[in-house]
């Protein structure tokens, strides 16, 4: 009981963190490295 | 373990609205919102992976505190049992729904991530949308990890009928073919939002519908399987609403992959498409509607709850989204082609279409029925079963569809060639229809049925022939050879083939066991024999024994065929400490040609029991059917190099909107493509 009481919030702020870190690491609106499949297409 | 999976629940909750909005906001562009919107789908999962785990906790450890685990689970119920509570309750079910879209979602982002960022965001986005949807029910009404005032010492324990192997595994089956649509769904309204309305959508999700196909034919043919062997009436199918509800969808998805071939080989049928998709993904959140809403009575509903109209909004709001995007489209989407012939493909295929839905409608409007009578007239009403089989033209027709297809061509059939391909189907098919009438047989649908299913299998089996001859001729390999080369190769068209005779089959146990069963009772007494048509039974032994939860009484019963002795059959009673109602254990004697079906139905001090025996003529032929249906459909998935090659052949003069000649001919027939495609290797 009291370990998973402790888990959960341990549990719950690495997931947030890891979530929110590509807005942490950089400003919104600049391009993340992705592509385009309609330019990168093998058909 | 109580505060885990409620906290991780809220948690989802959150993460998913965030995940929704992210991707949102980012959806035109590529950048770091994004990437985090990703992320969070990743999170949502681990998120319900860990409200799962806890729940499972609570059911393995008996924490009855917790509502759910007091309600469908006990001290003295099997381990297996417990665990499979996950989805055997209302809420539970609930979270196994979401966490299996949750699953889907990440499978889907890792598959397409960075290959396909214009369609991903907004697949990803859909997809969020129904699992926060979930969410918000189950936090809402159903919540998994509510706790009762007062823990009692012992919970309710499972529904004995609940209590065996195929309903273990037919939920999980339902549910990922339920669930999985939402995949295909996402992508043509992603396609819809993008205005990419060529057969891209189709071509990237065709293995999510092909495989919630197959999910969904597998959970309705165990269900099916575990009624007939759990539930002790003699039949598999008895159009229960909740049956229906896993139906309905079905019949339209079975629609949907013949259409969507249409729009990837010609380019046409578009608007049939999207339609399709949208009213299977529809029909696959109403029948979780009608399961829990308590709208319809059946036997397996969860009863009611105040879920209903929450669902009834989110079905509403969804489906007008969707058509609205479909109706601005709507220019868009009409099919580029030059209009096909009146006999083609493509008609043949709108015709399936029309068929499929008529069907639906029709057992939408029959289970439908006592819910709409008892909203307006305020009164009880109940439909007869009956009712439903009247809708057999419809199967007919489509089966006479399945047995013409071999010989129907793309944009223009030749009606000569027609009738000669189909010449030897109906040759067979009247064959045995006379051969029925002469030896007796006086059911006219019946016939008719097993009429059409004969020409379907000849024509399934001529087609294989056929093809193997032309390759044979081809590149002078020996006829089995060339067959077993092209089964490899081309595994779309035989493993449709493959489950165009399963469907023959299946409809020739469906038929053959509703017609011609027979039901005895047998007063039986140890040491007399009593005899039932071409049977003989005799009851050996009757008794009783105690097990951990229940009594069982049992009749051991030894059957003779002319004289000859055949086997063993033990049909069985259980009385559950925990529930009242005694439960039927039914004894199955199967053979090729019909089953003994026994069910114990009473007994009396002196000795004397009561059975009821079914022979069911056929019904084997049901499973070998809808077993090959299942082993066709998994076949197609599997990648065929000799058909990326060809598909490629086939459309060039499709999308410039003209017709070659060796297009024009019989494609189902043709080799062109394949010994084409190998003349080029060979090159």
């Amino acid at each position: 009981m009291s370990l998973s009481l402790l888990l959960i919030p341990i549990f719950l702020v690495a997931l947030v963190l890891w979530v929110a870190w590509p807005l942490l690491a950089e400003p919104p609106g600049k391009p993340a490295p992705t592509h385009d499949s309609r330019k990168k297409t093998k058909r | 373990m109580i505060e885990l999976g409620h906290y991780s629940l809220i948690a989802a909750w959150v993460m998913t609205l965030f995940a929704a909005l992210a991707l949102w906001f980012s959806r035109r562009r590529p950048n770091a919102l994004r990437v985090s919107g990703y992320r969070a789908v990743v999170a949502s999962f681990a998120l319900l992976a860990a409200a799962a785990i806890a729940l499972l906790a609570l059911l393995a450890s008996h924490d009855f505190r917790v509502e759910y685990v007091a309600a469908y689970t006990s001290l003295d119920l099997p381990m297996v049992y417990v665990l499979t509570a996950f989805w055997g309750g209302q809420a539970g079910s609930l979270l196994f729904w979401t966490l299996l879209l949750g699953l889907f979602s990440v499978i889907v982002l890792l598959q397409n991530r960075g290959r396909r960022e214009d369609f991903l965001p907004y697949v990803a986005l859909v997809i969020l949308v129904v699992q926060h949807f979930f969410i918000t029910v189950m936090l809402w009404t159903a919540n998994p990890f509510q706790t009762l005032a007062q823990a009692p010492a012992d919970g309710r324990g499972l529904n004995p009928l609940l209590q065996n192997f195929f309903m273990v595994i037919h939920p999980p089956f339902l549910y990922l073919g339920y669930v999985a649509f939402t995949v295909p769904f996402a992508f043509a309204i992603a396609a819809l939002a993008l205005g990419r309305e060529d057969a891209e959508w189709i071509k990237i999700s065709r293995r999510w519908t092909l495989g919630s196909w197959a999910f969904l034919t597998a959970g309705i043919l165990l269900g099916a399987y575990w009624a007939y062997i759990e539930l002790g009436w003699g039949g598999y199918w008895a159009w229960d609403p909740v049956e229906n509800a896993s139906l309905m969808p079905w019949l339209v998805a079975t629609a949907f992959l013949h259409s969507m071939i249409a729009q990837r080989k010609q380019g046409a049928l578009r608007r049939w498409n999207f339609a399709l998709i949208i009213l299977t993904f529809e029909l696959c959140i109403f029948g979780t509607f009608l399961t829990r809403s308590g709208v319809v009575s059946s036997v397996h509903a969860f009863g009611d709850s105040n879920m209903g109209w929450l669902f009834v909004v989110f079905m509403a709001t969804s489906l007008a989204v969707s058509l609205a995007l479909l109706l601005a489209r709507a220019s868009r989407t009409e099919s580029h082609n030059e209009p096909s012939a009146v006999v083609s493909r493509e008609s043949a295929f709108v015709v399936v279409n029309l068929l499929f839905l008529a069907l639906t409608a029709a057992v939408m409007g029959a289970t439908m029925y006592p819910a709409i009578i008892e909203y307006v007239t305020g009164k009880k009403a109940a439909i007869d079963p009956a009712v439903f089989n009247r809708f057999w033209p419809f199967a007919l027709a489509i089966l006479v569809l399945l047995a013409l297809a071999p010989g129907i061509a793309w944009r223009k059939t030749d009606l000569k060639a027609l009738g000669r391909s189909f010449l030897p189907s109906a040759a067979a098919g009247a064959l045995v229809g006379a051969l029925l009438v002469v030896f007796g047989i006086r059911k006219p649908v019946a016939i008719a049925f097993f009429v059409v299913s004969t020409m379907v299998i000849v024509s399934m089996l001529r087609d294989y022939f056929v093809n193997a001859r032309l390759a044979s001729a081809a590149d002078g390999r020996i006829l089995p050879a060339a067959f077993l080369r092209q089964f490899w190769g081309r595994k779309r068209h035989y493993g449709a083939v493959f489950v165009h005779l399963g469907v023959a089959i299946a409809f020739i146990g469906i038929l053959g066991s509703s017609s011609f069963s027979h039901e005895y009772d047998l007063t039986m007494r140890k040491g007399q024999p009593t005899a039932f048509g071409r049977y003989t039974a005799e009851l050996t032994e009757f008794s009783q024994r105690r097990e951990v939860n229940k009594d069982v009484v049992f009749a051991r019963v030894r059957l003779f065929e002319g004289g000859r002795f055949i086997g063993e059959a033990r049909p069985e009673k259980h009385f559950h400490f925990k529930f009242e109602q005694p439960q039927t254990e039914v004894a199955v004697y199967s053979r090729p040609a019909e089953d003994v079906y026994l069910v114990l139905q009473g007994w009396e001090d002196n000795g004397t029991v009561f059975v009821r025996v079914n022979v069911n003529p056929l019904i084997s032929l049901l499973w070998l059917g809808g077993l090959m249906i299942l082993a066709g459909g998994t076949y197609v998935m599997l990648p065929s190099k000799a058909r990326a090659e060809s598909s490629i052949q086939a459309e060039a003069p499709a999308e410039a909107g003209r017709t070659t000649a060796p297009a024009a001919k019989s494609r189902y027939f043709s080799l062109e493509p394949v010994v084409e495609a190998e003349k080029e290797e060979k090159r």
